[in-house]
């Protein structure tokens, strides 16, 4: 179990959580601490104040701890030797692991950057070679990772997702940060969304997009006809709206609709029956900025509902009609 | 023990630099010049005002204090062996490691430093020579030892270790107070060993031992204060 109690380093300020052993993914900005979040998960750094703990120790003050755990930092650090092998022969080593380097490497599709030195790769393939020797960590306690699925030149995001899934039918706590709805999406599990230092848990329910709610499904189609297309739905019931702009996206439609599913159907039914060739169909999500917007507005709706209840209550109570 | 041995190689490959290198030629290019000048001012005294304003004075300082600056990679020291902590090692082994990696620089340039500056300031021909290398080359040696503690102690401080800068200004500031007894800085001590400033109960003995336990317990606070 991992504990905040009012911690704060870096950006992030006097954040409270408890997280369970499963996959839980921190949407919020860089800014708002969720780095800062993976660094004190992982025990680089003390926190500033309050107090950080995995299975009741602090990380940053237990090599026991550290040990079995894994951390993808947003800036990570290689033993500067003289070649990348080397690097990671050294981090395996200091693991414990009985694997060769090069098989890690090939592994992870990056055996060409092995002979490099370590000070020519640059942050982002960094962060490559260290995800790549933490995928070799068979039953991690925690695993702390901040935009897996992101930044990771070479490193083939299938991999990373089938690593994580792996730890977390172990039963580890992985812990994934990122910006991005998209990725959050992507990588599954309890979503929570960060908005200025409070962690929110997602809101999902009725919405069609668990971690936006009150948002419609807006489908990104790809075709060569595309104002056909457009034609085709725009007699379609299940769809709310579509656009398309012949100026700048001459074979693309953004398709918007209550109903997932049903939007998926009627637009696949619609393309058949003109003889319409659709090349792609991808789900759009909004950015952090709508997705905690819309959170926010959720949440004072659902607080609005409370308040409003709480004080009909009263009066309902003093009316003639509740005595009888 | 992994640990231990990972942070003096962790010392060594940061020395490994081009910087490293143009900093130890330049204090020993430095000292040979200033030796030469004391040479020419005046034969008498000349290798202990060279030692004592100039090699051991100014040069080793500061290059001791480079030598942490570049072994804790322009970081605090907790933090320079942050690499090896998130692999699972212990900081504090690691810690002892990296600190060993700068006191061995840092000892034998302090005796290098010793040895060219009274092989410079003294006449080959002295009769005297041999045995003034011979002391030089000790407490050089010592010299680099306590500055590499007392540096590694100021590097637990400041942001990004800036207390290195801190402990330079207190070593120049009270280091000339001819009681090394009564604040013990390397500076103090090495003066004491030079017999520039004698001060009241400072033999040489006394300052060798303040030194030497100036640097052990500098060291050991240095990787008390880094987590483990």
């Amino acid at each position: 179990m991992l504990t905040f109690e009012r911690a704060s380093a870096g950006t992030l300020n006097h954040c409270n959580l408890t997280l369970t052993p499963g996959l839980h993914v921190i949407l919020g900005h860089e800014r708002e601490g969720t780095r800062d979040i993976v660094e004190l998960a992982a025990g680089a750094c003390p926190p500033r104040s309050g107090v950080v703990r995995v299975q009741g120790r602090a990380p940053h003050r237990t090599p026991e701890l550290r040990r079995r755990m894994v951390s993808l930092r947003h800036h990570e650090q290689l033993f500067p030797s003289k070649t990348v092998l080397e690097a990671v022969r050294i981090a395996l080593a200091a693991r414990g692991l009985a694997i060769a380097p090069e098989q890690t490497l090939e592994r992870a599709h990056i055996a060409r950057w092995a002979d490099r030195p370590p000070a020519s790769l640059d942050a982002r393939e960094c962060r490559s070679v260290a995800a790549c020797i933490a995928l070799n960590v068979e039953s991690p306690l925690l695993a702390a990772l901040h935009e897996p699925l992101a930044y990771l030149p070479g490193l083939s995001a299938a991999l990373l997702s089938e690593r994580i899934a792996n730890w977390v039918e172990q039963g580890a706590l992985v812990i994934c940060t990122t910006s991005s709805p998209t990725s959050a999406r992507a990588l599954g599990g309890h979503v929570w969304l960060l908005d200025r230092g409070r962690l929110l848990p997602h809101t999902a329910g009725a919405s069609a997009w668990p971690i936006v709610p009150g948002q419609q499904t807006v489908l990104l189609v790809r075709t060569p006809a595309a104002r056909a297309l457009a034609a085709a739905l725009s007699h379609v019931e299940e769809v709310a709206a579509v656009a398309f702009d012949e100026t700048h996206h001459t074979s693309e439609v953004r398709v918007q609709g209550p109903d997932p599913k049903r939007l998926a159907l009627a637009l696949t039914r619609a393309a058949r029956a003109h003889g319409i060739p659709v090349l792609a169909i991808v789900p759009s999500l909004p950015d952090i900025e709508f997705t905690r917007a819309a959170n926010a507005g959720y949440l004072r709706a659902a607080y609005d509902a409370a308040y409003r209840s709480a004080q009909l209550q009263p009066q309902a109570e003093r009316s003639p009609h509740a005595r009888t | 023990m992994l640990a231990l041995r990972l942070g003096l190689r962790l010392a060594a490959r940061r020395f490994q630099s081009p910087r490293a290198l143009i900093a130890g030629l330049l204090t020993l290019g430095v000292v040979l010049l200033c030796a030469w000048a004391e040479r020419r001012t005046g034969l008498v005294g000349a290798p202990d005002r060279a030692l004592s304003r100039v090699t051991f004075g100014a040069a080793l300082p500061l290059f001791a204090c480079f030598v942490l600056h570049l072994a804790c990679s322009t970081r605090r020291l907790e933090e320079a062996v942050s690499v090896l902590a998130l692999m699972g090692l212990n900081r504090r082994s690691a810690t002892l490691g990296l600190l060993g990696g700068g006191a061995l620089l840092c000892t034998l340039m302090g005796a290098v430093l010793g040895d060219a500056t009274v092989l410079v300031a003294r006449p080959l021909t002295d009769p005297a020579l041999a045995g003034d290398v011979l002391a030089t080359t000790w407490i050089g040696a010592l010299a680099g030892l306590g500055y590499a503690g007392w540096f590694a102690l100021g590097s637990t401080f400041g942001r990004d270790g800036r207390g290195r800068l801190w402990f330079l200004l207190v070593d120049w500031l009270f280091g000339v107070s001819s009681a090394a007894v009564l604040l013990p800085s390397p500076r103090a001590c090495v003066s004491g060993l030079l017999g520039v400033v004698p001060g009241p109960g400072t033999s040489l003995m006394l300052c060798a031992a303040l030194l030497g336990g100036l640097a052990l317990a500098c060291s050991l606070l240095a990787t008390w204060r880094s987590a483990p």
